[in-house]
């Protein structure tokens, strides 16, 4: 695929096809001379994009994109709601071969739309409609020959199935739709490692043992976020599978943040885990290192580039290093480990505050400002909330939110101002 | 898109139908040219947000008997030998594995001990139309048709509630 060909559904700002062929090669001098950072020719070249509609508003551009994937989104849906109440009307097999059928057509009209017509962002819609429709084609055969329900192949053949898709046509819907069922993937995976105890796992050993994978998986998925941000075709997958990458992290770490989990749970034997548990997370663990250590080679050779690594190195291995202390936690018996997750969240929040501050990313400060209140709340009833009486509870509750809202509130303005006059003065 | 992705995209759209008629053919040749047999079962009532309602079929030969010795592991293949009794098929032999009864016309399904002490046989769901499964959790007798292929695999073809097919 040649640069500017793919359908995109960023914003195109460009004013003719020429004009973004010449700044896109200006981006990249500037890139490679250290003018700019990879992150800013990044985001300057997905706003110089291709261009193909050059010209049409901005908000229009979004607002067109973001209704046709919506449009894909909600008849897939009603696709699969409709097969899943087993309409007796219609035989399997002719179910079957409609779904095939639908799937193919959907696929080959998306394709010409976005690469014949014209229509990138109605074909590619088509085309996520037809990864859908394949994902339901498969419960439907499986639906139809009883097979097992919540079979662990059924969504990773779904995944397999529709990741080369995204890749193929970069678009950042199929992705996002890939990176989930992935994630769902692995989830019904857990179920043959941990067989009936999957079932049960909730407030269990196994529930700790099946939310440090998925950190594990976060850190993965932030480093190979980091290898796409250096890889030219795919540069807007990056921050896709960051935040999806951190997002996974994050929510596990808190979960694993309870100490009223961690006081009830039995130990685990290293033999509860299957050998296939520890191959995956081998893998998955040799892959974020791979995947970093490939970004890092590409990376630039400004000092503050080689900072920036030092801070995304330490990133993704404090991720995996939660998930693999937990693990050796839980085989030890260490009912104290929420201690230690607890001070990690904090470190983690703070390191977020400080890079937003340094890298000048707003969104990290205001993302840290919100975790903090959610990790403090959370210890703060945990702890807390029994011991009062519930109506002194709520007013202290109320006036604890107000001060902390209120200060939070004026110490991130204060840090989002600073940014911004630094920005304006460089 | 260039020639070469454009190949390539239509191969993928090529590959996951073929995977999609592949999985059909698989299930439905072992359909078909396995012995049809029906089981005594036990079923329970759920949903699956993806493929609907079904019920959860439990089977008497999933139980070992007490007066068979046997030195299963947790998670072993179990061989379970079937004879026709009439109404229904019922078990007559629990073997290892190792022990299958291959080529003496004997039928027999496979399935792999749970921690429960239970066999699965990967027989456990029966998907109907919606609204429809209370007839089958009310039912006095339930019976389950299953073709059993030459390897022991097992595939639900139906139930039968109350001595009649069930037909929503």
């Amino acid at each position: 695929m040649s640069e500017g060909e793919g359908p995109r559904t960023g914003y195109s700002a460009g004013s003719d096809p020429q004009f973004v062929a010449r700044i896109r090669r200006e981006i990249e001098t500037w890139r490679t001379e250290g003018i700019i950072s990879s992150e800013v020719a990044e985001t300057l070249v997905s706003r110089y994009g291709e261009s193909e509609d050059a010209g049409r508003p901005f908000a229009l551009n979004r607002l067109s994109a973001a209704i046709v994937i919506f449009g894909a989104i909600l008849i897939g849906l009603g696709i699969i709601a409709v097969l899943a109440a087993n309409w007796d009307a219609i035989s399997d097999p002719a179910k079957i071969g409609l779904m095939v059928a639908a799937s193919t057509t959907t696929y080959v009209v998306g394709w010409f739309l976005a690469y014949r017509f014209e229509a990138p962002r109605t074909g590619i819609a088509l085309i996520l409609l037809g990864a859908i429709v394949y994902g339901a084609s498969i419960h439907l055969i499986a639906q139809a020959f009883n097979v097992e329900v919540n079979h662990p192949l059924l969504m990773p053949a779904w995944f397999l199935g529709v990741v080369p898709i995204a890749y193929v046509t970069r678009a950042v819907a199929i992705l996002v739709l890939s990176l989930i069922l992935l994630l769902v993937s692995l989830g019904f995976r857990m179920q043959v490692w941990f067989g009936e105890e999957f079932a049960n796992a909730v407030d269990g050993a196994v529930f700790m043992v099946v939310v440090a994978a998925y950190v594990l998986f976060g850190a993965t998925l932030f480093a190979l976020g980091r290898l796409h941000a250096r890889w030219n075709p795919f540069q807007h997958f990056a921050r896709y599978f960051d935040v999806i990458g951190i997002g996974t992290a994050a929510v596990g770490t808190y979960a694993l943040s309870f100490a009223s989990a961690w006081r009830t749970i039995d130990r685990v034997e290293v033999r509860d885990f299957m050998p296939e548990f520890w191959i995956t997370f081998a893998v998955t663990l040799v892959i974020a290192v791979v995947a970093l250590a490939m970004a890092y080679q590409r990376r630039e050779t400004r000092a503050a580039d080689s900072v920036r690594w030092l801070w995304i190195a330490s990133g993704t291995f404090m991720m995996c290093g939660i998930a693999i202390a937990t693990w050796i936690a839980l085989i030890a018996d260490t009912s104290w480990f929420w201690i230690p997750v607890n001070v990690i969240i904090m470190i983690g929040i703070i390191a977020m505050l400080t890079a937003g501050f340094r890298f000048n990313r707003p969104y990290l400060v205001n993302t840290a400002f919100i975790l903090f209140g959610v990790t403090v709340m959370t210890r703060y009833f945990e702890f807390g909330f029994d011991l009062l009486d519930q109506g002194l509870a709520f007013i202290v509750t109320g006036v604890l939110f107000l001060g902390i809202g209120f200060g939070l509130e004026r110490l991130r303005r204060g840090m989002i101002r600073d940014m911004r006059e630094r920005t304006f003065s460089l | 898109m260039s020639r070469g992705l454009t190949i390539i995209f239509f191969s993928i759209v090529a590959v996951q139908m073929v995977g999609l008629v592949a999985f059909v053919a698989v299930k439905q040749y072992a359909v078909a040219t396995g012995t049809e047999v029906i089981l005594q079962g036990a079923p329970v009532d759920p949903r699956s947000l993806m493929q609907g309602d079904y019920a959860i079929l439990d089977y008497e030969i999933a139980g070992i008997p007490k007066d068979v010795k046997t030195e299963f592991a947790v998670g072993d293949d179990v061989i379970v030998v079937l004879t026709n009794k009439g109404e229904a098929w019922e078990a007559i032999r629990y073997l290892d594995d190792d022990r299958v009864p291959k080529g003496n016309g004997e039928v027999f399904v496979r399935g792999q001990l749970q921690s429960n002490g239970r066999i699965d046989f990967g027989i456990g769901t029966y998907f109907v139309p919606e609204g429809t499964g209370w007839r089958i959790e009310r039912a006095h007798d339930l019976k389950i048709r299953v073709s059993v292929s030459d390897d022991g695999d097992a595939t639900v073809t139906g139930v039968i509630v109350d001595g009649e097919d069930f037909s929503p």
